[in-house]
């Protein structure tokens, strides 16, 4: 009987060797996927806000991290919250600062950086606004600089923030289908930044959602000094009022768009 | 005879194809499956007149379907349910998006065994070896 018992435990032992395994080197091919970075019009060409200051921009800085981008299926849903389930996954190492307002009224959506990937439809991206940890934009996140105009006023302007976000969004929702990368081809995948969510927009009626919800410039505006608004980061909550801060903190986690979809949001630790 | 002939001539009909020439009429038909979507902003609002691009799992480049959807956020298509795969369905409008997705398959799930015969056969075997050994041990006491 012992014998017997042994004799199974070494065939069985061999048989379990002898068993083909599945090849799992398959061999991938690669294109490039470009990851952008667009404050769309409103940047570019300047806007009118809910209370009718018009803004340009000159220099509007974001520092971007932990920025990935996956192939899921089935596609993820930003209402499912965090990405659990992916086949590719493909991630840049580095913090990035960009200025969505580079170029002329025309330019293209600002390259972040760019990664030879597997290729597929990267229909899902991630990414964290973040406090620059160096330079000239160190501890802010988000800064905007440029001009104010209403009536007979006209306004320099600059004002921090040190918010951090993170996003994840789904499918580009645009004019175009991005994300699908080709052998030996580039593809782009974008990060989308609304910022009529935290002006509004003085092309909607006064009462429309994205109105309500929104800032304007008026409050800013009120820390007006030698005729030009400058505001630090630490100082945003000596110039807004606590609703206005709660309003603001509201509008930071709607920032984030993949087009014209919407992303899911959560604040990053500091 | 002639019942016999009669016999091989309707075999033989049966068999093959006669062309009938008549003049006539006929209504082909194939199953397709329509759809009835209302796009919404997330405070429940319809999106009026809303874009809607429909793209098939076949060509995930260039939309299947471009249309605008009624005062109501409504509109209605019909996806050809030989293209299996995750269909998308994106409506836009002013600043706003979404998407949904539909899966067309067989309806058949067909769940892909992570082991091999070979393997289940000697798992199997083992445990039928363990119940037997326990069994004598037992039986010996």
């Amino acid at each position: 009987m012992k014998k017997l018992t042994i004799a199974m435990l070494v065939i069985s032992t061999l048989l379990s060797a002898c068993t083909k395994v599945k090849e799992t080197n398959v061999e991938r091919d690669y294109g490039t996927l470009r990851y952008v970075a667009n404050g769309e019009d409103f940047i570019r060409e300047g806007f009118l806000t809910k209370d009718r200051w018009f803004l340009e921009f000159e220099h509007v800085y974001i520092t971007l991290g932990n920025i990935s981008s996956y192939q899921t299926n089935p596609p993820y849903q930003s209402e499912e919250g965090d990405i659990v389930e992916y086949e590719d996954i493909n991630s840049l190492e580095k913090i990035y600062t960009v200025d969505l307002a580079a170029g002329d009224d025309n330019a293209d959506p600002i390259l972040v950086d760019q990664k030879e990937v597997t290729v597929g439809f990267y229909n899902a991206i991630s990414w964290e606004l973040l406090q620059a940890k160096e330079g000239d934009q160190k501890g802010n996140s988000l800064i905007l600089q440029g001009i104010a105009t209403k009536s007979d006023k006209s306004v320099p302007f600059y004002i921090a923030f040190d918010h951090q976000w993170q996003f994840i969004g789904g499918e580009y929702i645009g004019d175009i289908r991005k994300g699908i990368v080709k052998k030996g081809e580039q593809g782009e995948i974008e990060m989308t930044f609304h910022f009529d969510h935290l002006f509004g927009d003085g092309t909607l009626p006064v009462d429309d959602d994205l109105n309500i919800g929104a800032l304007g410039f008026e409050p800013f505006y009120s820390a007006v000094d030698n005729d030009e608004v400058y505001i630090e980061a630490q100082d945003i909550t000596k110039v807004l009022s606590k609703e206005e801060m709660k309003l603001l903190t509201n509008i930071f986690s709607t920032l984030g768009h993949v087009g014209e979809g919407h992303c899911y949001s959560q604040l990053v630790e500091q | 005879m002639t019942k016999k002939i009669m016999l091989i001539m309707l075999i033989v009909l049966l068999l093959f194809k006669i062309n009938v020439f008549a003049h006539g009429a006929l209504i082909e038909y194939e199953i397709k499956e329509s759809y009835y979507i209302q796009a919404l902003y997330d405070t429940g609002k319809p999106m009026p007149f809303a874009q809607i691009i429909i793209y098939a799992p076949n060509n995930i480049e260039e939309p299947y379907e471009v249309g605008k959807s009624n005062e109501n956020g409504e509109y209605s298509f019909t996806i050809d349910k030989n293209i299996k795969g995750v269909w998308t369905i994106q409506a836009r409008l002013v600043g706003h998006g979404t998407s949904m997705n539909i899966l067309v398959n067989d309806n058949v799930m067909v769940k892909q065994s992570k082991v091999s015969i070979i393997q289940m056969i000697i798992m199997g075997g083992c445990v039928l070896w363990g119940l037997f050994g326990t069994y004598m041990y037992f039986s010996r006491r």
